[in-house]
């Protein structure tokens, strides 16, 4: 089964969203900091990453630096899923795009399908040929 | 009149930080509401069902004692004299606990009484108090940090040599004066002024703040055994001692 690692600081909803996304078929694990996220990624080997930005102590862009460090996770795909608005996050297209976010979804704007529509449509694009 | 102008400013400009914090705080529970009939079609067990409507009102009730704490600060900042009234701290942490304790159990979190020895009572206003302490419980809660472990967070209060002490603690994330400090300067401007305390605004850090500013008490960095949080000293009262 497809695996997600999701990052999110707030325990109820990364319950949510974590509960939508098993609902449509996939493995979840649900993590709420970085460091956390890092482990899990060691034990569950994802596929496709969702990350918060704003989380505690490091961010998710610090995370997404660490993620990114071991090679074995360079070219796992990265949807961002935020609180904050694309002015926000401090960071350009570019060098997102060098960190392999494949796309940044606005939690207020988008809905749980748009999110697991775009998880597909990522995965799909990422099938080897 | 332009010290007069300035002043004011400063009141509407501390007032306006002060929401722009709180408005990132309430959007917890307007998310959870936006998905709810996306998440209420995948559930098929009625317990599910039932427990996603209890969360969603319990962060609710949480948004609404933020958004009270907040009017109730601005207030009694407007008020020219203030009506204190002896209270027992002991009954106002009972209510709190009680208050944040739902809360606490939707994100798998204990809440501790601790009130050392024998407590006089307080000369205070026992509903900015008990609004302060019960957005500081939430705000403690919510950022409990991601462990195995059950987490707990103490409501706890004692003598000190000034007063009685009374405050929340709990085991998670970094608070120090000099991050206390910052925050207050950054709410309203930064998205996580207590980054390294909390992932969200810290929102009822900063109401609770408000309220006991307005009652002319300062919040600060506290230990209580083990545990660091927040806690204010609060005047004892000398017109009634209980035995």
């Amino acid at each position: 089964m497809t695996q997600v690692l999701l990052l999110e600081p707030n325990r109820i909803l990364l319950r949510n969203y974590a509960d939508f996304i098993r609902a449509k078929g996939f493995d979840v694990a649900e993590c709420e900091d970085a460091q956390h996220g890092i482990n899990e990624a060691d034990k569950k080997r994802p596929d496709i990453v969702v990350v918060e930005l704003m989380l505690a102590g490091h961010s998710g862009i610090e995370f997404l630096y660490e993620f990114r460090s071991y090679e074995e996770w360079l070219k796992v795909p990265v949807i961002i899923f935020t609180s904050l608005h694309k002015g926000e996050i401090g960071i350009n297209d570019a060098r997102l795009e060098e960190l392999g976010v494949v796309a940044v979804l606005d939690k207020s704007k988008t809905s749980l399908d748009k999110l697991v529509t775009q998880i597909n449509r990522t995965l799909k694009l990422n099938e080897p040929v | 009149m332009i010290m007069g102008r300035s002043k004011t400013r400063a009141v509407n400009d501390e007032a306006t930080a002060l929401f722009s914090n709180l408005a990132e705080q309430v959007r917890v529970p307007f998310l959870q509401i936006s998905h709810i009939s996306e998440l209420a079609l995948i559930k098929d067990d009625p317990e599910e069902l039932k427990r996603l409507f209890k969360e969603v009102g319990v962060s609710s009730k949480a948004a609404l004692r933020l958004i009270e704490g907040y009017i109730l600060s601005l207030h009694l900042k407007q008020q020219q004299t203030l009506e204190l009234e002896p209270i027992s701290i002991g009954s106002v942490f009972y209510d709190v606990a009680h208050q944040v304790e739902e809360y606490a159990k939707s994100h798998d979190c204990d809440v501790r009484l601790n009130i050392k020895g024998k407590n006089q009572p307080v000369m205070t206003q026992r509903e900015a108090v008990e609004s302060a302490l019960i957005n500081l419980g939430y705000s403690f809660i919510d950022a409990i940090a991601n462990t195995d472990k059950k987490v707990t967070i103490t409501l706890g209060a004692g003598k000190n040599r000034a007063g009685v002490s009374a405050g929340v603690f709990s085991d998670s994330g970094e608070l120090t004066s000099e991050l206390f400090k910052k925050a207050k300067q950054l709410k309203g401007i930064a998205k996580q002024p207590l980054g390294l305390f909390t992932a969200g605004c810290g929102a009822g850090v900063f109401v609770a703040d408000s309220l006991f500013e307005a009652l002319g008490r300062q919040l600060r960095v506290a230990k209580m055994q083990s545990q660091k949080g927040l806690a204010v000293t609060l005047d004892p009262s000398h017109q009634l001692a209980i035995i």
